[in-house]
Protein backbone atom coordinates (compact mmCIF):
# COMPACT_ATOMS: atom_id res chain seq x y z
CA UNK A 1 0.00 0.00 0.00
CA UNK A 2 2.96 2.05 0.93
CA UNK A 3 3.92 1.76 -2.50
CA UNK A 4 0.84 2.35 -4.13
CA UNK A 5 0.89 5.55 -2.29
CA UNK A 6 4.24 6.18 -3.64
CA UNK A 7 3.72 5.53 -7.33
CA UNK A 8 0.94 8.03 -7.32
CA UNK A 9 2.32 10.47 -5.71
CA UNK A 10 5.52 9.96 -8.25
CA UNK A 11 3.23 9.98 -10.93
CA UNK A 12 1.40 13.48 -10.08
CA UNK A 13 2.74 16.13 -10.05
CA UNK A 14 2.18 18.49 -6.65
CA UNK A 15 -0.96 20.21 -6.08
CA UNK A 16 -2.42 17.94 -8.64
CA UNK A 17 -5.54 15.36 -7.09
CA UNK A 18 -4.94 11.74 -8.02
CA UNK A 19 -6.90 10.75 -10.25
CA UNK A 20 -9.74 8.22 -10.23
CA UNK A 21 -8.71 6.02 -13.75
CA UNK A 22 -4.83 5.33 -12.47
CA UNK A 23 -5.36 3.10 -9.67
CA UNK A 24 -8.82 1.69 -9.63
CA UNK A 25 -7.94 -1.28 -8.05
CA UNK A 26 -5.95 0.40 -4.83
CA UNK A 27 -8.33 0.28 -1.91
CA UNK A 28 -6.86 2.91 -0.12
CA UNK A 29 -7.96 5.59 -2.75
CA UNK A 30 -11.37 3.84 -2.85
CA UNK A 31 -11.57 4.44 0.69
CA UNK A 32 -10.64 8.33 0.56
CA UNK A 33 -13.14 8.67 -1.99
CA UNK A 34 -16.04 7.28 -0.35
CA UNK A 35 -14.85 9.27 3.21
CA UNK A 36 -14.51 12.29 1.33
CA UNK A 37 -17.99 12.58 -0.22
CA UNK A 38 -19.69 15.52 1.17
CA UNK A 39 -22.66 16.11 -1.30
CA UNK A 40 -25.24 14.27 0.75
CA UNK A 41 -26.35 15.80 3.22
CA UNK A 42 -26.19 14.40 6.46
CA UNK A 43 -29.80 14.77 8.37
CA UNK A 44 -29.52 13.08 11.99
CA UNK A 45 -31.83 9.96 12.01
CA UNK A 46 -34.40 11.16 14.21
CA UNK A 47 -35.55 14.38 15.41
CA UNK A 48 -36.32 14.16 19.29
CA UNK A 49 -38.78 17.34 18.85
CA UNK A 50 -42.01 16.50 16.41
CA UNK A 51 -44.01 19.26 15.14
CA UNK A 52 -47.52 19.09 13.67
CA UNK A 53 -49.24 21.97 12.29
CA UNK A 54 -52.81 22.28 12.71
CA UNK A 55 -53.76 25.02 9.17
CA UNK A 56 -56.88 25.82 7.18
CA UNK A 57 -59.96 23.91 8.05
CA UNK A 58 -60.21 20.69 10.52
CA UNK A 59 -61.91 18.13 7.92
CA UNK A 60 -63.98 15.27 9.93
CA UNK A 61 -65.94 13.20 7.92
CA UNK A 62 -66.59 15.37 5.11
CA UNK A 63 -64.19 15.56 2.11
CA UNK A 64 -63.48 19.09 1.30
CA UNK A 65 -62.36 19.53 -2.27
CA UNK A 66 -58.47 19.98 -2.64
CA UNK A 67 -58.66 23.50 -3.17
CA UNK A 68 -59.30 24.02 0.37
CA UNK A 69 -56.24 23.48 2.95
CA UNK A 70 -57.50 21.23 5.47
CA UNK A 71 -55.61 19.16 8.26
CA UNK A 72 -56.84 15.48 8.18
CA UNK A 73 -57.93 13.80 11.18
CA UNK A 74 -57.52 10.43 9.73
CA UNK A 75 -53.82 11.49 9.10
CA UNK A 76 -53.10 13.41 12.28
CA UNK A 77 -54.32 10.59 14.89
CA UNK A 78 -51.72 8.17 13.42
CA UNK A 79 -49.28 10.71 13.62
CA UNK A 80 -49.54 11.20 17.08
CA UNK A 81 -49.76 7.81 17.95
CA UNK A 82 -46.59 6.91 16.30
CA UNK A 83 -45.14 10.05 17.99
CA UNK A 84 -46.47 7.88 21.43
CA UNK A 85 -44.79 5.18 20.44
CA UNK A 86 -41.43 6.29 19.15
CA UNK A 87 -39.00 6.32 22.12
CA UNK A 88 -36.82 8.62 20.29
CA UNK A 89 -39.31 11.37 20.04
CA UNK A 90 -39.28 13.43 23.95
CA UNK A 91 -41.71 16.25 22.94
CA UNK A 92 -44.40 17.75 20.32
CA UNK A 93 -44.60 21.24 19.33
CA UNK A 94 -48.00 21.98 17.48
CA UNK A 95 -48.59 25.25 15.36
CA UNK A 96 -52.12 26.37 14.88
CA UNK A 97 -53.42 29.10 12.25
CA UNK A 98 -56.90 27.18 12.08
CA UNK A 99 -60.16 28.63 10.97
CA UNK A 100 -61.70 25.71 12.95
CA UNK A 101 -64.01 22.84 11.08
CA UNK A 102 -65.69 19.41 12.02
CA UNK A 103 -66.18 19.80 16.16
CA UNK A 104 -66.42 16.35 16.59
CA UNK A 105 -62.75 15.86 14.77
CA UNK A 106 -61.05 18.48 16.30
CA UNK A 107 -62.11 17.22 19.90
CA UNK A 108 -60.57 13.98 18.85
CA UNK A 109 -57.15 15.56 17.74
CA UNK A 110 -58.06 17.30 21.21
CA UNK A 111 -58.11 14.44 23.47
CA UNK A 112 -55.48 12.59 21.43
CA UNK A 113 -52.88 15.40 22.22
CA UNK A 114 -54.07 15.96 25.99
CA UNK A 115 -53.88 12.10 26.90
CA UNK A 116 -50.40 11.68 25.01
CA UNK A 117 -47.78 10.88 27.78
CA UNK A 118 -45.35 12.92 26.35
CA UNK A 119 -44.49 17.11 26.81
CA UNK A 120 -46.58 19.09 24.21
CA UNK A 121 -46.59 22.89 23.74
CA UNK A 122 -48.17 24.28 21.15
CA UNK A 123 -48.68 27.95 19.47
CA UNK A 124 -51.18 29.67 17.86
CA UNK A 125 -49.75 31.96 14.86
CA UNK A 126 -52.59 34.24 13.21
CA UNK A 127 -55.94 32.40 13.77
CA UNK A 128 -57.01 29.37 16.30
CA UNK A 129 -60.84 29.90 15.79
CA UNK A 130 -63.57 28.23 17.21
CA UNK A 131 -62.91 24.33 17.45
CA UNK A 132 -59.09 25.63 17.25
CA UNK A 133 -59.61 26.70 20.88
CA UNK A 134 -59.74 23.33 22.42
CA UNK A 135 -57.09 22.29 20.34
CA UNK A 136 -54.68 25.16 21.45
CA UNK A 137 -55.63 24.03 24.94
CA UNK A 138 -55.23 20.48 25.02
CA UNK A 139 -51.29 20.78 25.30
CA UNK A 140 -49.07 20.81 28.59
CA UNK A 141 -48.64 24.74 27.64
CA UNK A 142 -49.60 27.18 25.19
CA UNK A 143 -48.52 30.10 23.55
CA UNK A 144 -50.36 32.82 21.63
CA UNK A 145 -48.06 35.29 19.72
CA UNK A 146 -49.17 38.70 20.33
CA UNK A 147 -51.31 39.33 16.92
CA UNK A 148 -53.09 36.07 16.65
CA UNK A 149 -56.74 35.93 17.14
CA UNK A 150 -58.81 33.28 18.80
CA UNK A 151 -62.50 33.29 17.94
CA UNK A 152 -64.78 31.82 20.46
CA UNK A 153 -68.21 31.03 19.45
CA UNK A 154 -71.41 28.78 20.04
CA UNK A 155 -71.67 25.37 17.74
CA UNK A 156 -73.78 25.88 14.95
CA UNK A 157 -74.90 24.86 11.83
CA UNK A 158 -73.18 26.50 8.77
CA UNK A 159 -76.44 27.81 6.89
CA UNK A 160 -79.29 25.52 8.24
CA UNK A 161 -81.31 26.18 9.75
CA UNK A 162 -82.31 24.51 12.95
CA UNK A 163 -85.91 23.59 12.89
CA UNK A 164 -86.71 21.03 15.89
CA UNK A 165 -86.27 21.18 19.26
CA UNK A 166 -84.13 18.04 19.22
CA UNK A 167 -81.41 19.16 17.33
CA UNK A 168 -81.17 22.10 19.06
CA UNK A 169 -80.60 19.67 22.48
CA UNK A 170 -78.03 17.86 20.87
CA UNK A 171 -76.16 20.99 19.96
CA UNK A 172 -76.05 22.05 22.75
CA UNK A 173 -74.85 18.91 24.61
CA UNK A 174 -71.86 19.01 21.59
CA UNK A 175 -71.21 22.62 23.14
CA UNK A 176 -71.28 21.38 26.67
CA UNK A 177 -68.45 18.56 25.76
CA UNK A 178 -66.52 21.95 23.82
CA UNK A 179 -67.26 23.92 26.89
CA UNK A 180 -66.10 21.27 29.42
CA UNK A 181 -63.00 20.38 27.38
CA UNK A 182 -61.64 23.96 27.16
CA UNK A 183 -62.36 24.79 31.16
CA UNK A 184 -60.56 21.39 32.17
CA UNK A 185 -57.65 22.34 29.84
CA UNK A 186 -57.04 25.71 30.69
CA UNK A 187 -57.42 28.59 33.22
CA UNK A 188 -60.63 29.88 31.93
CA UNK A 189 -63.85 29.55 34.17
CA UNK A 190 -66.90 28.46 32.26
CA UNK A 191 -68.57 31.57 33.68
CA UNK A 192 -65.83 33.71 31.57
CA UNK A 193 -65.61 31.06 28.31
CA UNK A 194 -70.07 31.11 27.94
CA UNK A 195 -69.85 35.15 28.53
CA UNK A 196 -67.55 35.50 25.62
CA UNK A 197 -68.92 32.91 23.87
CA UNK A 198 -73.07 34.53 23.57
CA UNK A 199 -71.27 38.22 23.51
CA UNK A 200 -73.01 40.45 21.35
CA UNK A 201 -72.13 42.75 18.89
CA UNK A 202 -68.57 41.62 18.52
CA UNK A 203 -69.06 39.48 15.40
CA UNK A 204 -70.60 40.59 12.23
CA UNK A 205 -72.91 38.00 11.55
CA UNK A 206 -72.58 36.05 14.93
CA UNK A 207 -72.44 36.12 18.26
CA UNK A 208 -69.46 35.28 20.11
CA UNK A 209 -65.89 36.71 20.80
CA UNK A 210 -62.35 37.36 19.13
CA UNK A 211 -59.84 37.38 21.21
CA UNK A 212 -56.16 38.90 20.22
CA UNK A 213 -53.22 37.68 21.83
CA UNK A 214 -52.74 39.16 25.15
CA UNK A 215 -56.31 39.24 25.53
CA UNK A 216 -56.63 35.40 25.37
CA UNK A 217 -53.91 35.29 28.13
CA UNK A 218 -55.92 37.77 30.21
CA UNK A 219 -58.97 35.47 30.12
CA UNK A 220 -56.97 32.56 31.33
CA UNK A 221 -57.84 30.79 27.76
CA UNK A 222 -53.62 30.81 26.98
CA UNK A 223 -50.85 30.14 29.37
CA UNK A 224 -48.39 33.11 27.63
CA UNK A 225 -47.63 35.20 24.53
CA UNK A 226 -44.84 34.43 22.97
CA UNK A 227 -43.85 32.64 19.82
CA UNK A 228 -41.41 30.10 18.58
CA UNK A 229 -37.96 30.59 20.58
CA UNK A 230 -40.35 30.89 23.99
CA UNK A 231 -42.36 27.57 23.12
CA UNK A 232 -39.11 25.30 22.23
CA UNK A 233 -37.89 27.00 25.91
CA UNK A 234 -40.58 25.78 27.41
CA UNK A 235 -40.94 21.91 25.81
CA UNK A 236 -37.38 21.63 26.46
CA UNK A 237 -37.96 22.59 29.94
CA UNK A 238 -40.74 20.05 30.00
CA UNK A 239 -38.66 17.09 28.78
CA UNK A 240 -35.87 18.17 31.17
CA UNK A 241 -38.75 17.96 33.83
CA UNK A 242 -40.04 14.37 32.22
CA UNK A 243 -36.51 12.97 32.53
CA UNK A 244 -36.01 14.05 35.98
CA UNK A 245 -39.30 12.69 37.43
CA UNK A 246 -38.67 9.26 35.07
CA UNK A 247 -34.73 9.05 36.55
CA UNK A 248 -36.40 9.28 39.72
CA UNK A 249 -39.54 6.68 39.42
CA UNK A 250 -36.33 3.97 38.84
CA UNK A 251 -33.86 4.51 42.19
CA UNK B 1 -68.71 39.34 -7.42
CA UNK B 2 -70.19 39.30 -3.56
CA UNK B 3 -72.54 36.76 -2.83
CA UNK B 4 -74.56 37.25 0.03
CA UNK B 5 -75.71 33.81 1.59
CA UNK B 6 -75.62 31.63 4.79
CA UNK B 7 -75.01 28.73 2.45
CA UNK B 8 -71.44 27.32 2.48
CA UNK B 9 -69.32 27.89 -0.56
CA UNK B 10 -68.95 24.11 -0.94
CA UNK B 11 -73.32 24.08 -1.27
CA UNK B 12 -73.17 27.20 -3.45
CA UNK B 13 -70.39 26.04 -6.31
CA UNK B 14 -70.27 22.29 -5.90
CA UNK B 15 -66.42 21.11 -6.97
CA UNK B 16 -65.58 19.04 -9.99
CA UNK B 17 -65.74 15.37 -9.44
CA UNK B 18 -62.35 14.20 -10.72
CA UNK B 19 -61.47 17.24 -8.41
CA UNK B 20 -60.37 14.74 -5.51
CA UNK B 21 -58.79 11.75 -7.82
CA UNK B 22 -55.74 14.02 -8.60
CA UNK B 23 -54.44 14.08 -5.88
CA UNK B 24 -53.11 11.44 -3.44
CA UNK B 25 -51.36 10.32 -0.06
CA UNK B 26 -48.04 8.28 -1.00
CA UNK B 27 -44.74 7.63 0.94
CA UNK B 28 -41.03 8.21 -0.89
CA UNK B 29 -38.18 7.58 1.03
CA UNK B 30 -40.12 6.95 4.39
CA UNK B 31 -41.40 10.51 3.70
CA UNK B 32 -45.36 10.33 3.66
CA UNK B 33 -46.18 12.97 0.88
CA UNK B 34 -49.44 14.61 -0.51
CA UNK B 35 -48.87 14.59 -4.14
CA UNK B 36 -50.52 15.44 -7.87
CA UNK B 37 -49.83 14.12 -10.61
CA UNK B 38 -48.52 16.39 -12.89
CA UNK B 39 -47.85 14.26 -16.33
CA UNK B 40 -48.00 10.59 -17.05
CA UNK B 41 -44.66 9.69 -15.56
CA UNK B 42 -43.99 11.98 -12.94
CA UNK B 43 -46.26 13.44 -9.04
CA UNK B 44 -45.67 16.89 -7.82
CA UNK B 45 -45.24 17.52 -4.18
CA UNK B 46 -47.74 19.16 -2.61
CA UNK B 47 -47.50 19.16 1.25
CA UNK B 48 -45.13 16.97 3.12
CA UNK B 49 -46.85 15.28 5.85
CA UNK B 50 -44.60 14.34 8.32
CA UNK B 51 -44.73 15.29 11.79
CA UNK B 52 -40.36 15.57 11.40
CA UNK B 53 -38.89 18.61 11.22
CA UNK B 54 -35.63 17.19 9.37
CA UNK B 55 -38.15 15.90 6.37
CA UNK B 56 -39.16 19.60 5.68
CA UNK B 57 -35.44 20.20 5.08
CA UNK B 58 -35.29 17.64 2.81
CA UNK B 59 -34.57 18.94 -0.70
CA UNK B 60 -35.45 15.68 -2.67
CA UNK B 61 -39.25 16.32 -1.23
CA UNK B 62 -39.89 20.18 -1.55
CA UNK B 63 -43.22 21.29 -2.59
CA UNK B 64 -43.29 21.12 -6.28
CA UNK B 65 -40.15 18.30 -6.67
CA UNK B 66 -41.35 16.00 -9.27
CA UNK B 67 -40.79 12.53 -8.36
CA UNK B 68 -41.07 9.65 -10.65
CA UNK B 69 -44.03 7.65 -10.72
CA UNK B 70 -41.67 4.48 -10.07
CA UNK B 71 -39.82 5.49 -7.15
CA UNK B 72 -42.81 5.74 -5.04
CA UNK B 73 -43.52 2.88 -2.03
CA UNK B 74 -47.12 2.78 -2.81
CA UNK B 75 -50.40 4.99 -1.72
CA UNK B 76 -50.36 5.16 1.86
CA UNK B 77 -54.03 4.09 3.38
CA UNK B 78 -54.75 5.52 6.77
Amino acid sequence: MDQDLQKTSANQPEGEEPQKQENPSSPIIEKIQQLGQTNVPQLSSDSKIHCLTIIGQIEGHMALPPQNKTTKYEHLIPQLVAIEQNPKIEGVLIILNTVGGDVEAGLAISEILSTLSKPTVSVVLGGGHSIGVPIAVSCDYSFIVETATMTIHPVRLTGLVIGVPQTFEYLDKMQDRVVNFVTKHSHVSEEVFKDLMFAKGNLTRDIGTNVIGAEAVKYGLINEVGGLGKAMKKLNELIDLRKDNKEGLIQ
Amino acid sequence: MILYTMMPHELVFPPDADAFGKQQMVKYQGIPLLVEQSDQQNVQVVRILSSDPQHFLDARVCPGEKISFSSLEGEVTF
